[in-house]
């Protein structure tokens, strides 16, 4: 376009009209308002805030102009505070669970997925009739079934613990008598509580004392029951005593006290300081021992002497004492009659008792003397009021079982070898004894007093004498100053060879008789009893004991030789070898006390198998401390073989219990934890 | 409102500072005061609390004791950790409770067990097979039969371990299984060759027998399975079922195992003792015991080639030998005409009878009834063990001499086999009366036999295990430990000192500068030095004892001039 061009400006405007439609409205330009500051300034009608205002922005001038705003807290120490503060929130929060988590890590079982379980359980039989009754009887039949079911009586339903024909039968019972009857049942079940409960009790006393005291009780019990009887029926009082004896007797001739009686308890006091003491102890010792061996013995060689006598082989040792003491007691009560030995009885009484009272006084001086008090007057004798009919009569049962330990082999030999003659002196004895009365009976309990009264004395005076005779051994050992050991060791134990343990024997077996044996195997017993009798002579314990020397050299420890080669090893003429010198770089093997030492004809190889070792714990693992905990652990049998089924699964049972492919979610506040803390967390 | 007032005398209370109840009061009026009451009775004195009628049973102590594995020697308290304390009690109280219930259900074991006995003096041992047979039930009576086989001479006998099925091996080649209750025939044969001993394995379907050279392996219907060379010319066989293993005791003096679930020879040694033709095997421990002519007993475990003990049981040759099932008692018979009972736990002798010199072989039941063969009769004795036997319980005379005995297990049976065939008899009271299913069932169904096949040999026992006391396996092995210690301490004297190799921690910025690094380096050297030469002082002192080793170290050390006129020693 150029400036010379002659546009009509008019035709133009409209051609662009025509183009654009009303485009030409879009350029109209409108007037706005314009505000002046007068409108300002009007449009403020109240003069109420400006003050303020202008106030506020003063004092904040001020301000700025003193101090400044606090600095946030560093990093660190921001972290440290808010740490600190929610590790008390969460604490809180957290201790919540330890209970349940303690719980859990202690409990031999955790079940996961519970529900799941529940759908395993079996059903109960109640739930499996209200199951059949609410899905309804289909065919014929079941309707039929289900009709007569349902008149029944006994029908089980949830709600009642009875069923019908239960609760007619209970009403059907007699009240009162049915309380009778408990109350009965009851009263025996608590007697019987108390009673083993009592026992129970009684049983786990260990005390002597205790034990004592019962045993005096009973005696006493006894002694009363048996006056009792002498009052009321002495026939049968003189065959209680009789037994009572022949018991007594029996336990005394079993030998198990020989070591423990008094006698020799008090002998064995002396016996380490006195030579004829321990003589007279080794004396008794050994009778008790050949007392116990020759009763085997016996039986054993008139087995084997006299096969006719049958009866008396097949004989217990235990029988053959009990007959011998049935017989001592009978040849007690059968000792000739002497004159009633009353008065020597009261003699004796006397002498004791004055004895003890010697004794007793003597005791108490010692005492005083030792307190360094003066020595009151004599004392003035008194009567011993010891002298009770209880302890006589057990004292008598003793001493006729002192004498039966004493006498218990001949009477059995005249058994054994004269059977008819021992048979008649029986029936003797039994006509005799039946004949006397109870007087005679009194009679012979003074004349077993006064023995015991005798021996007591006896005692007494050898203890006196022994006493007199340690007194002056002191003495001269005192002088002598000189350490001496005891003569004699008390021998607890029947002394045997170890060496011997092959020809013992313990109870010979009767023979068969030889037709048993068939004729053919003649020729082959010869021979066999040949042979037997050919190697009889051997030296077979000593062979073996060469060999055992063998292998004990063979499993010794070796000795380890530090000494280097060349070491106190000078070479030339005059020059002598050292060697205990070189002993000092050697290492001695330590010795090891063998299982087998000191015992006869075994080998124990003290090698220890590589396999076991290979396989034992070398120490003992995670919560144990103590070797002995965990072998005890270690030990306990868990398997099918060793325990009942309920044990054994509850040992075995697996620790956790969860079903497969199922997730395992974490616990539930609600389900786990009581109310209160579900709210607390909240 | 009414009070009820419960008045009672001061007697009746006696020490007792509180009220009591009226049930003790009872108590104290039924019972009768006693003369004079043990003075701290009354101190002692609990109150009874709780149920007083019991729920269970009380049990026996000695049931109780027979169960008991030691528990108590476990103390909780003693463990590292308050939680493993807690543990430990929880396990603790099962294992009571285990000792409790299985105590209990010996109330389960209803059968009673008991001896044949005789009235007006009558002797047991007169009482024949055949009265007993017209006495017993039917089915007992057929328990006692003979089979005469006199071609194929002295037999060897076994019995499987549940006591069911029979196996026969005649000296003259003749081999027969069966069911011997039923009377069913597996396999019969005659392998043409001498027949030394049988044995079945873990079930009935397979049998061992040592033949004239070798040792055959054949199946229940008589298949020839495997050849062992190795096992030349076997007397003895014995099968350990816990472990799988196969005992063969050879002519030449060896012992061979063999483990017949991987068909592996495990170990094989010569024991040097001659022929081995006296063998059994305890069933406890799996120990195999052997006698020999000189009169010895040997036990031998795989895992040594030496014996692990060796007692001397008779004068004359061993004949004889039988260990009971608990393991408790071994019996012995010899030349020196005795039978003898030891207690095999402790090697001692218990007990010794003279018999006869034909003594032979020897075999103890379950009850302990021991049975010895006596040239051609079968002598039985009861309570052997306890001392008190004097003569024998039952007698059966054979028509041959006897080779074998063995009792069937559960079973009042006796089986023998002899020159002319076998004979079982009956002896009543010798089997266990309570079958233990578990350990070996005599009903077992075929099904049954294999479960129990497959379990046995997950349960199988390495043959490294054992060893003569069982119970080894659950200790921890001191022993060892002790022996490394001193073989430590020892060494310390005769090897070299090593050399300390120490590189100190880079320390950061400050603290590491070079100096103090060689100073620690230095210092921490300086310890160990100090450390070991302790020990080495120490070690001296032990071995060497206190005094030589100063004057060893004396004449070590540098000499004064005028040491030379000192008095030597």
């Amino acid at each position: 376009m150029s400036d010379g061009s002659d546009l009509d400006e008019a035709a133009h405007e409209r051609m662009l009209q025509s183009v654009t439609g009303d485009v030409g409205k879009r350029y109209v330009k409108r007037e706005t308002q314009k505000t002046t500051a007068d409108d300002l300034l009007n449009a403020v009608t109240t003069k109420r805030n400006i003050g303020q205002t202008r106030i506020d922005e003063t004092k904040r001038k001020q301000i700025r102009g003193k101090e400044t705003l606090a600095a946030p807290l560093h990093r660190i120490a921001r972290d440290r505070l808010q740490g600190a503060v929610s590790y008390v929130e969460l604490k809180k929060e957290v201790n919540v669970w330890a209970p349940i988590v303690e719980e859990n890590r202690v409990s031999d079982q955790l079940v996961f997925h519970e529900d799941d379980m529940d759908v395993m359980k079996p059903m109960i039989a109640a739930d499996k009739t209200a199951a059949f009754y609410a899905r309804g009887p289909k065919s014929d039949l079941e309707r039929e079934m289900a009709e007569v079911l349902k008149q029944s009586k006994f029908n089980m339903t949830n709600d009642a613990e009875l069923t019908e024909g239960e609760k007619e039968i209970i009403r059907a019972m007699d009240l009162k008598e049915a309380k009778a009857k408990l109350a009965q049942m009851r009263k025996m079940r608590a007697l019987m509580s108390y009673k083993q409960a009592n026992d129970a009790r009684k049983s786990k006393i260990k005390s002597k004392r205790y034990h004592r005291i019962q045993k005096r009780q009973k005696r006493r019990q006894l002694l009363k029951e048996f006056e009792d009887l002498l009052s009321r029926d002495p026939e049968a009082a003189k065959e209680k005593l009789k037994e009572l004896d022949s018991q007594r007797v029996f336990e005394r001739a079993t030998l198990k006290h020989g070591k423990g009686n008094a006698f020799n308890k008090e002998l064995r006091k002396y016996a380490s300081k006195n030579k004829e003491a321990a003589a007279l102890l080794e004396d008794h010792l050994r009778l008790g021992r050949e007392l116990k061996t020759k009763a085997r013995d016996e039986t054993d060689s008139e087995a084997s002497t006299s096969e006719d006598e049958e009866d008396a082989g097949t004989k217990t040792f235990e029988q053959i004492l009990k007959e011998s003491a049935i017989e001592a007691a009978k040849a007690a009560e059968m000792e000739p009659e002497e004159e009633t030995p009353r008065i020597q009885l009261a003699e004796a009484k006397m002498t004791l008792a004055k004895m003890r009272a010697q004794k007793t006084r003597e005791l108490e001086e010692a005492k005083l003397r030792g307190a360094g008090k003066d020595l009151p007057k004599s004392k003035i004798f008194e009567e011993n009021e010891d002298w009770e009919g209880g302890e006589s009569i057990s004292k008598i049962n003793e001493s006729i079982a002192k004498q039966s330990t004493v006498e218990t082999k001949p009477p059995k030999k005249k058994r054994i070898k004269k059977d008819t003659t021992a048979e008649d002196e029986k029936n003797d004895l039994f006509s005799q004894s039946k004949h006397k009365d109870v007087v005679e009976l009194f009679d012979e309990a003074d004349e077993q007093m006064l023995e015991l009264a005798k021996k007591e004395i006896e005692r007494e005076k050898r203890r006196e004498q022994f006493e007199k005779e340690d007194q002056i051994e002191e003495t001269t050992r005192k002088t002598k100053k000189k350490s001496k050991k005891p003569t004699s060791v008390v021998n607890e134990e029947p002394m045997i060879d170890p060496k011997n343990f092959l020809t013992l024997e313990t109870n010979n077996l009767n023979a068969l008789p030889t037709d048993f044996i068939e004729k053919m195997d003649q020729a082959d017993y010869d021979q066999s009893q040949a042979i037997a009798l050919a190697f009889a002579d051997d030296d077979v314990v000593g062979a073996f004991e060469e060999e055992k020397g063998e292998i004990e050299e063979r499993e010794k420890g070796k000795d380890i030789d530090l000494s280097l080669p060349g070491w106190g090893s000078w070479t030339g003429n005059g020059v002598i070898e050292k060697k205990p010198k070189k002993n000092r770089f050697v290492i001695k093997a330590k010795g090891v006390m063998r299982k087998d030492k000191s015992r006869a004809g075994i080998i124990i190889s003290e090698q220890t198998t590589q396999g076991i070792t290979k396989l034992q714990p070398k120490t003992v693992p995670f919560p144990y401390t103590r070797m002995e905990d965990f072998e005890a652990a270690v030990r306990q049998p868990i398997g099918r073989e060793w325990n009942s089924a309920s044990a054994h699964q509850s040992i075995v049972r697996q620790s956790v219990k969860a079903s497969a492919g199922r997730v395992i979610r974490p616990l539930n506040k609600k389900d786990v934890l009581q109310e209160e803390f579900v709210d607390e967390l909240k | 409102m009414k009070t009820e007032v419960i008045s009672f005398k001061a007697e009746d209370a006696g020490d007792v500072k509180s009220v009591m109840s009226l049930g003790e009061r009872k108590h104290l009026k039924t019972e009768q005061k006693p003369i004079q009451t043990f003075p701290f009775k009354s101190k002692h004195k609990k109150k009874e609390e709780g149920d007083r009628y019991p729920k269970e049973l009380p049990i026996s102590d000695a049931a109780v004791k027979r169960h008991d594995a030691g528990i108590k020697d476990f103390d909780p308290e003693q463990m590292r950790t308050q939680l493993a304390k807690k543990r430990a009690e929880k396990t603790k109280r099962k294992y009571e409770d285990r000792v409790t219930a299985t105590a209990r259900a010996e109330i389960l074991n209803e059968e009673t067990s008991g001896f044949l006995e005789t009235e007006n003096g009558n002797l047991t041992r007169n009482v024949t097979q055949r009265e007993i047979v017209e006495s017993v039930d039917l089915a007992s009576a057929t328990k006692h039969f003979d089979l005469h086989l006199e071609q194929f001479g002295p037999y060897h006998i076994d019995y499987t371990d549940n006591g069911r099925h029979l196996l026969l091996g005649g000296k003259r080649g003749h081999i027969a299984a069966f069911d011997w209750q039923t009377k069913k025939l597996h396999t019969e044969n005659n392998v043409m060759e001498a027949v030394r001993d049988v044995k079945f394995l873990h079930t009935e379907n397979m049998f061992a027998v040592s033949q004239k050279n070798y040792l055959y392996i054949y199946d229940n219907v008589g298949t020839e399975l495997h050849c062992l060379k190795n096992f030349n010319q076997v007397l003895q066989l014995e099968f350990l079922p816990k472990h799988f293993l196969l005992v063969g005791s050879g002519r030449n003096s060896w012992l061979h195992y063999l483990d017949v679930s991987i068909g592996q020879i495990v170990v094989e040694f010569p024991t040097k003792q001659g022929a081995l033709d006296v063998m059994c095997q305890n069933p406890a421990n799996a120990i195999i015991h052997t006698g020999h002519s000189d009169g010895t007993v040997s036990l031998w475990s795989p895992s040594s080639k030496e014996p692990l003990v060796r007692m001397l049981a008779h004068t004359g040759v061993l004949k004889g030998i039988a260990v009971d099932q608990s393991g408790t008692y071994m019996a012995t018979t010899g030349l020196d005409r005795k039978c003898r009972i030891w207690d095999v736990r402790m090697y001692r002798q218990l007990h010794a009878y003279t018999i006869s010199p034909l003594l032979g072989r020897v075999a103890i039941s379950d009850q302990k009834v021991i049975a010895c063969a006596v040239g051609n009769t079968v002598q039985t004795f009861k309570d052997m063990h306890l001392g008190v036997c004097s003569e024998p319980y039952l007698v059966h005379r054979c028509s041959g001499v006897i080779s074998d005995l063995k009792f069937v297990p559960f079973e009042d049976v006796l089986g023998v086999g002899h020159a002319n065939g076998f004979t079982s008899l009956i002896i009543p009271g010798s089997g266990e009366a309570n079958v233990d299913l578990i350990r070996a069932n005599p009903y077992e169904t075929k099904k049954q036999r294999k479960e129990r096949e497959v379990k046995q040999l997950l349960e199988k026992i390495p043959h490294d295990m054992i060893c003569l006391d069982p119970d080894e396996i659950a200790r921890v092995d001191t022993e060892s430990l002790e022996k490394a210690e001193e073989e430590r301490k020892k060494s310390l004297l005769h090897v070299n000192k090593p050399a300390i190799k120490f590189t100190p921690r880079h320390k950061m910025k400050g603290k590491g500068s070079a100096l103090n690094k060689a100073r620690r380096k230095e210092i921490v050297t300086q310890l160990r030095r100090t450390e070991r030469n302790e020990e080495v002082k120490a070690a001296e002192k032990e071995f060497f004892g206190s005094g030589d080793a100063k004057r060893a170290r004396e004449d070590d050390g540098p000499k004064h001039v005028l040491d030379r006129f000192k008095i030597k020693r």
